[in-house]
């Protein structure tokens, strides 16, 4: 699903967030990144959704290489790769129907549509009835869930979350990987950078650990590893 | 790839937008009526300038050299086929006497009847001169100066190079004032804009993870950009039909009756102006708006 061959990203300050960084996803895993600030993980994130240009490598998006992609092309690229953040980035003047909704008018989605899948979508990350609320209306957890569903509506065969429990109490954050749990187990592969060792240890997946811009770790069933 | 552009929807929503920032919106089509109307009134005074410079060229084909009064026949055929082997004349023509004054009854039209009232035909008989190219006109002048039996010769050569000069010298200073101003107010519309770009910053950014084109992005801020370039397109028309209505009026009443000839009717003339204006305006909101979009959109 995701497949990096050697891959280098030289800043433009002399610093390389990513060195020589060889790694392949399969589809319907889920993984986690770890690692201190600064080892390279935004780095990784950004390499996949094709907002930085890597210096060295190939990257494999989908069975596609995107290493030279058009800018033109990139839109139908991010079409295939929902992202959540920690900051959940809603808009404030538009509903949570209207934010998810937003998402699907980009690609010219019928209101038919639409108005048919918001609420499917809604009660797969358990906010049925919230459609009218305004995001400041809801929980830091709510919103967030918000955000997954924006990121899922149109479908994509990958997830990337950002620290998407970064802003949010053990309760809440459980809530989300629970509901990350389920969009995986529907066959969506699933990339996590976190610094949450709770959750890392608990979830028992597969842990990438990234250490000045290269692979330390790689474990099938992996733990967080640092002392926070 | 599928894309509805709703384009009521669109409308609504730069209006909306616009109104928002109305302070800098009417700084905008202040600023794109401006450029028009100067854009304008450039555009009429080359038009008309060029008009009269091309009857006056018309008319500067011939020379017309006056005789001295009774002049045998002979001596008049022996002027015109001395005349007639100058280079570059066409023909010549014999206008007697009352030819004369029956043309200047003809030009005078509805005031011909101030001339029934003369004795005597004061006007004297001429040879008129068709050139084959006014290059040939100063050539041709030189060579009735030495010609016995001619009085006086009337060219338009002065005033043609005149108006020549003063249309050149028109056309280049309105071409550089003309571009000066519409850069300024491309970016003035560029600022405008910027501020609805940065108010919806975040939209962008967002619309941008989730797998936007550019095009859809930038489409409503194009739209708010080209309705602020028609707004001022067609205050600035409006003020242009107007005003030259007013001069031409103004240049038939009975004073200058001598000038109006060569005025341009409103009706022609507004034709151009307005598609000018259209295009013009259209052209600067739109460049001014993609212009301030560009950093947002590379994410």
């Amino acid at each position: 699903m995701i497949e990096f061959l050697n891959v280098t990203k030289k800043y433009e300050n002399g610093i390389s967030a990513l060195n020589k960084v060889s790694v392949k996803i399969e589809k319907g895993e889920f993984v986690f990144i770890v690692g201190p600030s600064g080892a390279g993980k935004s780095t990784f994130i950004k390499a996949v959704l094709k907002e930085i240009a890597i210096t060295e490598g190939q990257v494999i998006v989908d069975d596609q290489d995107i290493t030279k992609l058009h800018r033109r092309k990139v839109p139908f690229l991010r079409r295939k790769v929902g992202v959540v953040f920690q900051d959940f980035r809603l808009l404030p003047n538009k509903t949570v129907y209207e934010n998810i909704a937003f998402a699907m008018e980009i690609l010219g989605t019928p209101h038919r549509n639409i108005r048919k899948q918001v609420p499917m979508i809604l009660a797969l990350v358990g906010l049925t009835g919230k459609g009218n609320f305004y995001p400041n209306q809801l929980s830091g957890g709510e919103q967030q869930r918000v955000s997954i569903a924006r990121s899922m509506i149109n479908n994509p065969p990958i997830l990337i979350a950002d620290e998407p429990t970064g802003n949010l109490d053990p309760d809440t954050s459980w809530e989300i990987m629970k509901v990350l749990r389920t969009i995986n187990r529907r066959g969506t592969t699933i990339l996590m950078a976190t610094h949450d060792r709770e959750i890392v240890d608990i979830m028992k997946k597969r842990v990438i650990a990234l250490e000045n811009g290269q692979i330390a770790r790689d474990d099938k069933i992996g733990v967080y590893g640092y002392d926070d | 790839m599928a894309m509805t552009i709703k384009p009521i929807f669109t409308l609504k929503e730069a209006l909306k937008s616009l109104w928002r920032n109305r302070l800098m919106s009417i700084a905008s089509i202040s600023s794109v009526a401006a450029t028009l109307m100067i854009l304008g009134i450039i555009f009429a005074l080359i038009i008309n300038i060029n008009s009269m410079a091309q009857s006056a060229k018309d008319q500067f084909d011939t020379i017309q050299a006056y005789l001295v009064d009774t002049l045998p026949v002979e001596e008049i055929e022996t002027i015109m086929t001395q005349i007639e082997a100058i280079e570059g004349v066409k023909s010549v023509a014999y206008e007697s006497k009352s030819d004369a004054l029956a043309n200047m009854k003809e030009s005078w039209k509805d005031n011909a009847y101030l001339l029934d009232g003369l004795e005597e035909n004061p006007l004297p008989s001429s040879v008129v001169i068709y050139l084959e190219d006014i290059y040939y006109s100063s050539g041709v002048l030189k060579g009735i100066e030495g010609i016995n039996g001619i009085e006086e010769v009337k060219s338009y050569q002065d005033i043609v190079e005149q108006l020549l000069a003063i249309t050149e010298a028109i056309r280049k200073t309105g071409v550089i004032v003309i571009f000066v101003l519409i850069a300024i107010s491309t970016f003035i519309i560029h600022n405008t804009i910027k501020l609805t770009v940065n108010s919806r910053q975040r939209e962008i950014n967002i619309m941008k993870y989730v797998g936007a084109t550019n095009w859809f992005i930038r489409w409503p801020f194009l739209t708010e950009g080209t309705l602020l370039g028609l707004v001022g397109a067609g205050i600035s028309a409006l003020f242009m039909k107007l005003s030259y209505d007013y001069v031409f009026e103004l240049m038939h009443s009975d004073f200058y009756v001598l000038v109006s000839a060569y005025i341009v009717p409103p009706g022609e003339l507004m034709r151009d102006v307005i598609f000018l204006f259209v295009v013009i305006g259209a052209g600067i909101g739109a460049l001014g708006s993609i212009w301030s979009m560009r950093k947002y959109l590379n994410v």
